[in-house]
Order: C-alpha cells, then structure tokens, then sequence
C-alpha cells in the first residue's frame, strides 16, 4: 500500500522503468526490496556543501535516503547567505560539511547525515568505495577530475575491458552552475563518457594579455589586473589573501590610482573583487533546478523506477527557459576511461623537460606530471631526495633516456595515485617537431 | 571575508535596480505545498521584501516527508502558519506574514485581498480555482505564476497580460557605433585621423571603430553616399581595410586591422533597425497611447494611467521621429586593440553624445510625465530612462497567451517537439515534454469530471489509467495535435500517469519552485527574458522544454 508520495514510485509498476530508457541501468522490481533499500541500505556521498550541495542535501532527505555523508573544506562566508540556506549569519567561519549536516539532521530526523570537514583529495579508495552513489556540486573543476578518475578507477576492467567487479560501479550525478544556466549529468564509470572525456568545455578562467595590462590599459579589469600581477608582488613577500579585506582594499587602491592615471573610469570595490577572485554570478534559483535534477537521477538510479538522463541535460534561463538534453559521447582516447595508449611522436633530441611541459598544457592539462618507464624512474615529484636525484634528466635528450616506441607511465596529482596512464614515444625520423 | 554584502553573487546578475525592485515586491503564495514553499525559498533568500502565504490545510504526517518548511512537531498546525515561519526565518530582511483560509474560497471571495500583491505563486491549486484565478489576475494586469508538480512531473506557468522589460540582457551584445551615418564629432574624430603621418607604434594603436569609420567615409565619397550593399561590395570593403595594414618590421601582423576587418560588418549597420522584438515594444507602447487618446476622447475610459516604463519608450519615440528615425545612441562601445590615449579619447566622444542625446529625450519624457501624473520625472524616472537609452535594442514588450485562452482554444498543431536533440531516437519520443503536457491536460480533465486525481488507491489504478486514456485521447484531438504526437502518445502514458497519483515528489517539487522563482525575478526586476507560457520538467527522461499551447 502506497501511503506517501515516494511510495507511488517505489510500490508501483511502470511501463517506464530503467529497463525502458536510453541509458538502461538495471530492471524495475516494484515493491518492499526496492524501498527497503533505498531507505536502509543505499549509502550516499555529496561532494560539496555550497550551493548545490545544501540543496542536493535537503533534496536527498526528503527523496527517502537516510544515510548520507557530505564532504567539504570550506567555511562559511557572508556572500554565501544568498543561496546557501542550511546557513545562518550565526555560523559565519564555521565549517560548512558541519553545519549542513547538523541542520538536516535537525529538520529531518529520520535522515542521518555525517559531516566530513576535508579536502576530496584527503580521502582514499577505501573511502570511497563504501558508497553506492556520489552527488557532486563543486565549483572547481579540479576536484572534479580527482574524484571522476577516482571512481573510474575503482571500476577495474580486465583485459577484455570488462568490469570486474560490478558493485564497485559506483554512479556519478555532477551538477554546475553560473548565474542562471547549469548543467545536471549522469556519468556511470565505463559505461557513459566520464567527466575527463568533456575537459574541453570548460573554459581556461578569463585573462588579459600581459601587455595590455603592462602597456596599454583601457579598461578597469586592467588595471586591476596590473595591481594584482605587478604592483602587489613589488610591495609584498606574501600571496594575496583573497578573504582579507585589507589585501582587497589594498588592491582596490592601487587599481584606482592606476586608472585615475589612465582615465579610465569604473573601477569599484565589487569590480575588483570580481577580478582577483574570479567571481561566478550565484543564485539561489539555478542552484535548486541543477540539485534537485541531480537528485532525481540519483533517486531513479537507486530505485530503478524510472529511466536514466542519457547523460546530459543544459539549462539555460536567462532568454526565456532554454533546455536541451543529449548523450555526451566518451572521448576514445580520454586519459581515465579508456585503456588507450597515447602515442607522442617527437624528435630524438627533445627534452625530458619538454615533454613534461607539454604534458601540462592541452589536451591533458596536467598539473605536476611525474614519469617512468618499467625499468626506470625517469622524474618523479616526489620525496623530495628523488626530486633532486631525477631532476638532471630534465635537461637530456629523450633518445638518452628510452629507447624508441618505449612506453612511459605518467602520474600526476590531478589524479588519484594508482590513476596513471601510458605514452608510447616514437622518434620522428628526421627533425619533425 | 572580503565583502560585507550577502547578495554580492546574486547583485552582479541584476544589480543594485533589480535589488531595489525585489527588495519592494510583495508576493503571495497560494498553496503551501512543496513546489509553493521551494517557489519562494528561492525569493526569500535573495531578498524579496515581503511574503504572505495563503492556505487551508492543517500540517500532516505526508507533509513532513516532501516540504522543507514544516517540522515533525508542526503536524495538527496550520500548514500557512508553520510554512511561513521556517520561511521567514531564511532571511531577517524578509518581512513573512500568512493567512489561513482555502485557496477556492480566497479566490471566489476576496480579489480585492489577491491584487494588493505585486505577483501571484499559485501552487498546485485546482483546475477550477486556477481558471478564476487566471481571470482575476489578468484583469489586473497582475502576473501570475503557476506551479505544478505531478509524479515525475512539473510545469510552470507564467501568465502576463503586459510587461516593459529594460534590459532583456540578451546574450549577443549589440554595439550603437553610428558608422554608417556618423554624429559631427565622430565625423570631425575621423577626418582629423592621418593615418600615414602615424609611427609604426601609433598606426598599430589606432582603435579600430576610426579605421572603419575612415574607410567607410572614403567608401560613400566614391560611391555616391552609399554604403557597401552587395555581396562582392562587402568583401571587396573588407579587403581594402586588411590592405591598410602596414607590414611592420617586427613581422607582428597589426592586430587593430585584423580586428577592423573582422568587425567590417558595423560599417553598414543601420542604426535605425532596431531588432525586431525590440522595435515591438515601441511600437507596442505607441498603439497603448494611441488607445487612450481615443478612450479620453469618448471620455471616462476605465484604462490604468501609463506605466513609467511605456512613457520611457514614447519618449524615446518621439526623439526618433525629430531625429529622422535615429534612435538616441547608446554609448558604450567594445574593447578594442588601441593605446589607452585613442581608446579613452574614442570612449568619452561615443559617452558626451550619449549623454546629449540623453538630455533632448528628457525633454521629451519630462512633458509626458506631466501630462500623465502631473508632476515632474523623479530621481527614479530618470534612471529607469537612462537604462532605456542606454539599451534601446535590449527593451521587451511580454505578453503571453492568457490562461483562459489556453484552456478554451489550445492548439498542438504548430507546437514543436522541444528539448530533444535526439527526437529521432524512437525511445525518446514518448518523452517529449509536450507529450507529458498533453498529459497533465487529461489529468485536468479527469479532475473536472470525477472530483478527484487518478490512481489514488491501489483498487483504482487500472480504471483511472483507462479512463485517462480516454481523456487523453479526446484532448489531443481537441487541440488539433500534429501526427507526430499522436504517434508518439501511447496508453503508457495514461497508465503512468494513474501511477503516479497525485504524488508531489520533493526533487521534482524543487525543480519546479527553482524555475518559478527565477521567472518570478525577472519579472519583478523587469530583466532579462521571462519564459513565453508554460515550462515543462519531465522527471522521466531528465527532459525540459517550453510549450505554448
Ligand atoms: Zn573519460
């Protein structure tokens, strides 16, 4: 008998469940199994406790799930009071895993939520292969490649590129936001493209060229730019702290007698701000519509009682209600979820060095690439004493370091420790780059 | 913390005009259930001044396992009261208040109560109440909009007889350059520009808006006057401006030319075309003024006084027809390559006319205040005109289909399949989201005939699904729906739909009450686009789309 709302969907058959869909995750068993787990066993991770994850966190709670664990680093600041409505102006420079957790609990009882106060990266395989899903909202994009090549990592295939293990299949709903359009996806490891496949459509975050900033500003985003890139590294022997309004003010300052020099009009506090800090337009509206489609995701997923979005569904509400759902298709060299080996060809006479640096820019994007050989560690990042032992090959040739069509393994902090993937390097014949 | 403001994330969207305008508003809710108390969560926490929440029901067990705003200990208490207190607790800057009372009563009883409101959230209200309540808010010029979350199902609704929007914000930025028929000081700007007296330095520096505007001069004295018009004019203009450039000793290519050749087009553009919904609004604005000449002249005309807004357009009207059809210019123009000297030179000369053309459509709108309201424009009128001068292509006249026409004469024949790239895909097309309109439709038609929603009871479920069918059936037939659709709805639907029983599922509750208050801001803050009639959340599939039936 169904006797509240979820129970209509969980009790009930349906001509649509995930047996019907596009993207097809398992058959629909209505009745006392299917609630049964949904409300004792599932176990749910959230990644972020901002605006998403407050919402994703309500969302889940009153969706029937009620074991719950949220995992963020942050503290709560003033601005996040627009949206963030788990917080208080009481709470201000508390951890927010801990006060989301704690007001859920609160207002929903019968759902537990343990708090993790934390970085993604701090937590191990161990961690988080206790879960059956993972909801994330996280505003970085490296967080979510640590954590999307963590999950891919822990569905191991074998040689025939089957999962081995198909518990350790551990879905992924990711959302994201800026002003008013967001986006909700589902990335199931192995079977769907994963977070890693669509690296290229995030936009490198806005900047200006050196020159103009040093040479020629005209607006004030340049002159502010020139406080923060030139003036304060003369003045100061620290970073800026983002959250200090002395460091802000100071900028402020320095900006707007840069461009009362200039004529140039219009730099404010809140400008400057938006500047140095890289601020993205929040609201709370767009944060409720990508959460709680994410929550229904990971709610049918769950329950299998109806189908699955095949994988990606954009909004867009600033130019009346813009919409558009489609499946995001893998990348068959993606560096996580596909077994590929990347071929580089280069000149025998490259560096090392090179090759690493390479490395950091598109279409990998690395960040602090450590590489080595079956044989050989060729450089590696870390302890530091092999650091200083490995750095002089930077500066050889790669012909004096392998052998031609030799296979390299990279590691890099991106991604999770046993995440590496393979290069073969093959010597152009003469001279090609 | 490096800001003291709590809505600095929200302000860089709408700014401190659309923050004035929330911070004034006044809305009620009709319907404290999950997708009314999710509405305006998301209006109480960026700052809505007030809020009254209407509702009859006491506080149940159900209650506490799909809406946020109720606790276990409210269960017996009115579901008005408890709701509007977890509410109003969001933001200390909110004033709450709420009354207890049925939805139908308040409705049938007291409109004078419904239109002290600045905007109307009616959440899952009957179809019979929602009718009335359609009528009564149009009547009122009041904007409503309406939520509703069925099973995996959501829509919203906006109904809106007549709204001015400033600043539509739209994604494609239109620059006012005025190349084509330069003011007298561009024009002087230009002529003083000797481009081969200029060092390598200063001639890679010029900004780019006075490399066009000086070809483009030299273009019209060989040709008559006119602007490039023809295919092969344009591309031989554009070749004449990249061969400008000088081949530096650096080999660096001259940026500034490359940037002029890329932004030939402006050359031509007419700065009296306006883009077409924007030109709407004018013309909108003038046939309302053109009615109330007319209602004044048989006297006694019951029309509401003109809305500040619609003087702004006039007034700018009335500048275009002294101004030979020229609107009054915008004047920011875009970044360009240039030394900060040209480039903020070029900048003050597009803002001073600006600014003087500002002053002559005052002249203007100070006379059409007085007539209207007889007093002169204040502080605020004035900002709200500048805002419009400064975005003249930006201004939007929204009117949508009035609920009453919806519910008499829908029509499916032209309505597209939305919100699926991959409509081909056989499995998707049931999904559609105007195939699941269809579908709340013949629940409509259900409730209207039987007095309650299908598929409450087990007992129930294959009966309702059939009868459903039937209704579905009939509706789609009524509303003149293309093959298409008729092919892709099946008695799955139905029976889905009997499934579903009225069930009001938070996520989709959620999804509802996000895109509702998002309309309800543009609305009161009069920017960006409000959606065109009713948005359709189908929870099946992860589909959305807009259908205007
Ligand atoms: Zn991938």
């Amino acid at each position: 008998m169904a006797t509240t709302d979820i129970d209509k969907l969980l009790l009930r058959p349906t001509p649509f469940g995930s047996e019907s869909g596009a993207l097809a995750v398992g058959e629909f068993d209505p009745g006392n199994d299917t609630r049964e787990f949904l409300t004792e066993t599932c176990k749910v991770l959230v990644v972020g406790a901002g605006g998403l994850g407050c919402e994703v966190l309500k969302d889940l709670a009153l969706s029937g799930f009620r074991d719950v664990e949220v995992i963020d680093m942050d503290t709560i600041d003033v601005s996040n009071l627009n949206r963030q409505f788990l917080f208080r102006q009481k709470d201000v420079g508390r951890p927010k895993a801990e006060v989301a957790a704690e007001f859920i609990r609160e207002r929903v009882p019968q759902c537990n939520v343990i708090a993790h106060v934390g970085k993604v990266q701090d937590k191990d395989a161990d961690f988080y292969s206790r879960f059956n899903v993972v909801c994330s909202g996280l505003d970085n994009v490296e967080a979510r490649r640590w954590l999307n090549a963590m999950l891919v990592g822990l569905a191991e295939v074998d040689d025939e590129g089957n999962v081995i293990d198909p518990s350790q299949i551990i879905p992924m709903v990711d959302g994201g936001t800026e002003g008013f359009r967001g986006q909700a996806r589902v990335i199931i490891p192995r079977f769907t493209s994963c977070f890693e496949c669509s690296l290229d459509s995030f936009p490198p975050q806005r900047t200006y060229p050196l020159c103009t900033i040093a040479e020629t500003p005209r607006l004030p985003e340049h002159c502010i730019s020139y406080a923060q890139l030139v003036e304060w590294p003369k003045t100061n022997q620290r970073a800026i702290d983002t959250d200090s309004p002395d460091d802000m003010k100071w900028l402020f300052d320095v900006a707007s007698k840069r461009a009362s020099k200039f004529n140039i009009e219009g730099v404010t506090y809140m400008k400057t701000m938006g500047v140095v800090k890289n601020i993205i337009p929040a609201v709370a509206s767009t944060n409720a519509v990508v959460s709680a489609m994410c929550v229904n995701e990971v709610f049918k997923l769950m329950s299998l009682s109806s189908q699955t979005l095949n994988t990606y569904h954009m909004y867009m509400g600033s130019t009346g209600i813009y919409s558009h759902t489609f499946c995001y298709g893998k990348k068959n060299d993606c560096p996580v979820c596909s077994s590929c080996v990347r071929t580089v060809t280069c000149s025998a006479t490259k560096t090392l060095g090179e090759l690493v640096s390479d490395l950091t820019e598109e279409p990998l994007k690395l960040k602090a690439p450590s590489l080595a050989t079956a044989d050989a560690t060729l450089y590696l990042r870390k302890p530091k004493s092999l650091e200083a032992a490995t750095r002089p090959n930077l500066d050889k040739p790669l012909s004096a370091l392998v052998a031609n069509n030799a296979e390299i393994t990279v590691t890099d902090p991106v991604f999770p420790g046993d995440v590496a993937l393979t290069l073969r390097v093959c010597f152009a014949q003469n001279g090609a780059a | 913390m490096a800001t003291d403001n709590k809505y600095d994330r929200q302000l860089r969207l709408w700014g401190a005009q659309g923050q004035k305008a929330l911070s004034e508003a006044h809305v009620l809710l009709l319907g404290a259930g999950p997708a009314g108390t999710e509405t305006l969560k998301n209006l109480v926490l960026p700052g809505v001044g007030r809020f009254t929440v209407v509702d009859g029901e006491k506080v149940e067990e159900r209650d506490t396992g799909n809406n946020f705003f109720v606790r276990k200990s409210d269960v017996g208490r009115p579901r008005a009261a408890a709701t509007a207190e977890l509410l109003a607790e969001l933001n200390p800057d909110v004033r709450g208040a709420h009354r207890v009372a049925r939805v139908s009563d308040l409705v049938s009883k007291e409109p004078q109560f419904i239109r002290q409101h600045s905007l109307v959230v009616a959440a899952q209200v009957d179809p019979q109440t929602l009718q009335q309540l359609g009528e009564l808010c149009w009547a009122a010029n009041l904007p409503l909009v309406v939520c509703r979350t069925y099973g995996l199902l959501g829509s919203v609704r906006l109904q809106i007889r007549s709204l001015d929007i400033v600043e539509s914000k739209s994604e494609n930025k239109l620059w006012d350059l005025r190349l084509r028929e330069p003011f007298p000081e561009l024009d002087r700007m230009t002529d003083a520009l000797d481009l081969d007296s200029l060092d390598d330095h200063a001639h890679a520096h010029v900004p780019w808006v006075l490399l066009l505007a000086k070809a483009a001069k030299n273009w019209r004295a060989q040709h008559n006057g006119a602007s490039p018009s023809t295919r092969d004019e344009k591309e031989e203009f554009r070749k004449l401006i990249a061969a400008g450039a000088r081949q530096l000793a650096s080999n660096v290519p001259e940026l500034n030319f490359e940037e002029a050749a890329r932004e030939a087009h402006r050359a031509w553009a007419d700065p009296r075309e306006l883009p077409y919904e924007a030109q709407q609004a004018f013309d909108h604005a003038r046939d309302v003024a053109k009615k109330a000449r007319r209602g004044s002249d048989a006297s006694a005309s019951g029309d509401a006084p003109p809305s500040v807004e619609q003087l702004c357009l006039r007034a700018v009207d009335a500048f275009r027809t002294e101004n030979n059809g020229l609107p009054p210019l915008s004047g920011p123009i875009p970044d360009m390559h240039a030394d900060t000297n040209s480039f903020v030179a070029l900048q003050r000369l597009y803002r001073d006319k600006a600014l003087s053309d500002l002053t002559a459509v005052q002249v203007h709108f100070s006379t059409l205040i007085k007539d209207a309201f007889s007093r002169a424009p204040s502080q605020e009128d004035l900002q709200l005109l500048s805002l419009v001068c400064k975005h003249v292509g930006d201004v939007r006249h929204v009117s949508t289909k009035s609920l009453a026409d919806e519910l008499v004469a829908p029509n499916l024949a032209e309505v597209a399949f939305e919100g699926l790239m991959e409509i081909d895909e056989p499995k998707l097309k049931p999904q559609a989201p105007v195939c699941w309109y269809a579908g709340l439709r013949a629940v409509d038609r259900f409730y209207v005939k039987q007095g309650r929603y299908p598929g409450l009871d087990e007992s129930s479920l294959a009966a309702d699904a059939s009868l459903l069918a039937d209704e579905l059936r009939a509706f789609v037939q009524e509303a003149g729906a293309a093959e298409a659709m008729n092919e892709a709805l099946a008695d799955a639907h139905a029976q889905e739909l009997s499934r579903f029983g009225a069930a009001e599922l938070h996520a989709v509750a959620s999804v509802v009450g996000g895109v509702a208050s998002q309309e309800a801001v543009k609305v009161i803050a009069r920017q960006y686009e409000p959606v065109d009639h009713t948005y359709v959340f189908n929870g099946i599939a992860g589909v959305g789309g807009v259908v205007a039936v």
